[in-house]
């Protein structure tokens, strides 16, 4: 008989397929471990970062300083430049920088007051004359400062020419490229990246590296692990609940249901969120397995058969799950938000059609087999929690919050390598970016001046133009100076030795009018700048190994996604262990309602997978995901508890829960197959949860209806 | 045919190891005035040896490196540390052995009926305006180099 109650789960189904497509949810799923970051200034910062065209520089080099090296390195550069997007860095310097470069000379270059000291302008004059003479081509004067009485700041670099191509000293020739303002995406990045790999082959000879790589490669080697994971748990649930329901009808729908709960938080979710975390998806494909539960427990108490009407334990584990993910997403930490959200909206769509809707849909319990397995259940509740207890007063001694962000992230070993050799060829230090900010344009140059003067080998290119204050502090140096005198004794002098009359015409004329820039100034100097919001933004490379001496100018912000993610773990870390508390006190005081005379077998159920977790800190760090994780498991295993400290326990209750312990691990359990340290941080804690819940099912002893 | 390519190389080494002998004026703007040098080219199919016979220096141009001999010391200097050295001797070599490609990475080469032009590119346009040469058969009628600070040096075969 066609009954509508049937196809409500179909049209839902259907509808929430439509819906997500609809609205793009898809497209707001992101593999960049950015979209983890809490909303703040410094993530905000990172976005204006990123359109800094320094930061998504293309590195090419072929080994060699040989002819045939060169050749192939212009026939490489050739079709480089035919990719779209991607432009060869030129050589030359930027005319209008050079002609400021001239007129501010003597308010960059340092005075060298050796020199001056012992100026001997006759002396001097004798010496450029023999090099005129002497020198095999010709000799160059510096005609504003003839007799070196400055100084400019010109540090050692790493980077040579050789037959007018750009080198790496003594190893290799180097080409550098850099990408349009207008390649941003994702997929523009992907194209360029397939493009560059199709060029250089397998040539061992030839490295490439840039930042964008990352986010190809990694975004890659994410999608492929996620893939992997998925298709692999559900293979598994598949099979096992084939197993162990026998029924099509109810399988097709309890999928049906639970892909609909996915559909539905995902599009509720990117509602809330910008970006979804890719992670997120995988977790809900997990947490589904903890929903299948709802539909066990009433499939096998038989509530879709017969009218039985409401399951009270199965509420109340539901309830404590979706409560527990309530108080944990108040953790600012969106990850953790996204996790805690997500999870919600799954379980409670799930539970409201597993416990409301399938009674109406009604299917008919098969046959299970009654075989009963004797297992050793002699175990006082009292003593496992003793165990527990002990374990966990050992334990946490070792337990350690580990801020690293390796332990989450993807461990590009290649492509680390090939950065770390551009990084070492190109600078003679260590360097990390960082962005300076600035009220005005004026501060922000002398912010970078300040830096500058404190760091010699670092690159700020902003710094080499003089702010206000500079100005005039150096205007007041140079005015002790008697230029006049110097200058007439060198018009006089160079006479005498035969140079031309006017030939030092040009020499010390000093300019003192203020300097004044414009963003279209400072632009037309090839010096990227960005107005964000009332400050001016601009990027540099500081020493690593000074990272937290210059953290603590107000003006420099560090944008290392590493340094981001440890001052916010750390900034959190307390508020995850008080939500964590939290949570745990509302799981004990849920038991202590649900559960009251089986009270401690309950608990059990609660502390006895937290003490085999928490022994972990014997062999790893804790991450924030593992302590995420603790209590989810905690959340999870309160359901076991529930239903097991339930006045209305009977055989069917662990035929249930041994389902759901099965299913759980299909779906977390696989997680420790990834090779995501996020995802495996997930599956290890889960994995332990379900051992200990499994070794309580086996050991504990078991309440009056089977002895 | 054999013979041919034969003479043809022994005629080309011979060519080549020839030692050339030139005037050089070198006018050097800031005192007014010309210096004038004399000396012998020595090109090699590797090297180019360059000695200046009022002077006790000379400047052999290797594969990898150019070699200052003087009688007290010999100094290795690298290309791409000298610029103006480099360049003198991818033109010579041009003029010499032909390897116009050498010089397309610096220059525009502009040639007409009288003699060849050679104009820098933007790199190298700081430091030369032009260079200018000519040559008969193997015979180099005359080279010479305008620098941007008016200085000129004019290079003529004996």
């Amino acid at each position: 008989m066609l009954k509508i109650n049937n196809y409500i789960n179909i049209l839902l189904f259907v509808i929430l397929i439509l819906l997500t497509i609809f609205f793009n949810s898809f497209n707001s799923i992101s593999t960049e471990l950015e979209t983890i970051l809490p909303k703040s200034e410094k993530k905000e910062l990172l976005t204006e970062f990123n359109k800094f065209q320094n930061s998504k520089k293309i590195f090419l080099s072929v080994d060699g300083l040989d002819k045939e090296s060169l050749i192939k390195i212009k026939k490489l550069e050739e079709k480089f430049i035919k990719i779209d997007g991607i432009t060869l860095e030129k050589l030359y310097t930027n005319k209008k920088l050079e002609k400021y470069k001239e007129e501010y000379k003597f308010f960059i270059e340092d005075i060298n007051k050796k020199n001056i000291e012992k100026l001997n302008i006759n002396k001097k004059l004798e010496e450029i004359k023999f090099n005129l003479i002497n020198s095999t081509f010709t000799f160059f004067i510096d005609n504003a400062d003839p007799l070196d009485i400055f100084r400019e700041n010109n540090p050692l670099k790493a980077l040579s020419l050789k037959n007018n191509h750009l080198i790496i000293k003594d190893s290799a020739y180097l080409s550098i490229f850099k990408l349009d303002n207008s390649v941003n995406s994702i997929s523009q990045y992907e194209n360029i990246y397939d493009s560059i790999q199709t060029i250089v082959s397998t040539d061992e000879n030839i490295k490439t590296f840039s930042s964008i790589f990352y986010f190809v490669e990694n975004s890659r080697i994410i999608k492929e692990d996620v893939n992997n994971i998925i298709i692999f748990s559900t293979i598994v649930l598949l099979l096992l609940y084939i197993v162990i329901l026998k029924d099509l009808k109810l399988l097709i729908n309890t999928l049906i249901t639970l892909s609909s709960s996915i559909l539905i938080s995902l599009f509720i979710c990117s509602f809330i969120f910008d970006k979804l975390s890719i992670f997120v998806i995988v977790f809900g494909v997990s947490i589904s397995t903890v929903a299948i539960d709802y539909m066990f427990h009433h499939y096998i108490h038989d509530f879709y058969k017969e009218k039985k009407g409401f399951n009270k334990d199965v509420f109340l584990g539901m309830i404590t799950t979706v409560g527990s993910f309530a108080i944990l997403s108040f953790v600012p930490f969106d990850l953790i938000k996204q996790l805690s959200y997500f999870s919600i909206i799954s379980l409670l769509f799930s539970y409201l059609q597993f416990a409301f809707l399938y009674p109406k849909i009604k299917f008919s319990q098969k046959n299970f087999s009654k075989k009963y397995y004797k297992l050793y259940s002699k175990t006082k509740p009292i003593y496992v929690l003793f165990f527990a207890m002990l374990l966990i007063v050992l334990s946490i001694e070792r337990f350690h919050f580990d801020l690293n962000l390796k332990n989450l992230d993807i461990n590009n070993v290649t492509l680390k390598q090939k950065e770390e050799y551009f990084n070492n060829k190109l600078n003679l230090q260590k360097n990390i970016p960082v962005l300076i900010k600035g009220k005005s344009i004026d501060q922000l140059i002398e912010n970078a001046r300040v830096l500058k003067e404190q760091y010699y080998y670092s690159y700020i290119p902003i710094s080499i133009l003089v702010d206000e204050k500079s100005f005039l502090n150096k205007k007041s140096i140079l005015e002790t100076i008697d230029f006049n005198k110097i200058k007439n004794e060198l018009n006089k002098e160079s006479i005498n030795l035969g140079f031309r009359d006017d030939y030092f015409k040009d020499a010390y004329i000093l300019q003192y009018n203020k300097p004044i820039y414009t963003k279209e100034l400072i632009d037309d100097f090839g010096i990227e700048i960005i107005k964000f919001k009332d400050s001016f933004l601009t990027y540099g490379n500081l020493p690593k190994d000074k990272a937290i001496e210059f953290s603590k100018y107000d003006f420099v912000e560090n944008l290392s996604i590493k340094t981001m993610f440890e001052e916010n773990l750390s900034n959190i870390y307390d508020e995850l262990l008080i939500y964590g508390f939290v949570t745990t006190l509302f799981i004990l005081v849920m038991i202590f309602l649900s559960t009251k005379d089986n009270f401690l077998i309950s608990f059990t159920y609660v502390l006895f997978p937290i003490s085999l977790i928490i022994s972990l800190s014997y062999f790893i760090s804790f991450n924030i995901l593992h302590l995420f994780m603790l209590f989810v498991i905690i959340s999870i295993s309160i359901d076991f508890g529930i239903y097991l400290g339930s006045k209305n326990l009977d055989r069917s209750t662990y035929r249930a829960i041994l389902y759901s312990l099965l299913s759980t691990f299909a779906g977390f359990g696989v997680l420790i197959f990834s090779k995501i340290n996020a995802l495996y941080s997930i599956g290890l804690i889960a994995s332990i949860g379900i051992l200990a819940i499994s070794i309580l099912i086996i050991i504990l002893k078991r309440p009056f209806y089977d002895s | 045919m054999y013979k041919i390519i034969l003479l043809l190389f022994i005629s080309t080494i011979l060519l080549f190891s020839r030692p050339i002998k030139f005037k050089e004026e070198k006018y050097i703007s800031a005192l007014n005035t010309s210096v004038y040098k004399y000396g012998i080219l020595n090109i090699d199919s590797d090297i180019l040896e360059v000695t200046y016979n009022n002077e006790s220096k000379s400047l052999v141009f290797t594969k990898d490196n150019i070699i200052e001999k003087s009688a007290k010391e010999r100094k290795i200097l690298k290309y791409e540390d000298n610029l103006e050295l480099t360049l003198f001797s991818k033109i010579i070599n041009s003029i010499y052995k032909n390897k116009h490609e050498d010089l397309v990475e610096y220059f525009h080469i502009k040639k007409d009926n009288s003699f060849t032009t050679l104009i820098p590119n933007e790199y190298i346009s700081n430091v030369i305006n032009k260079i200018e040469y000519k040559k008969i058969d193997m015979k180099l009628v005359f080279l010479k180099i305008y620098f941007t600070n008016n200085d000129w040096i004019n290079i003529v075969e004996d």
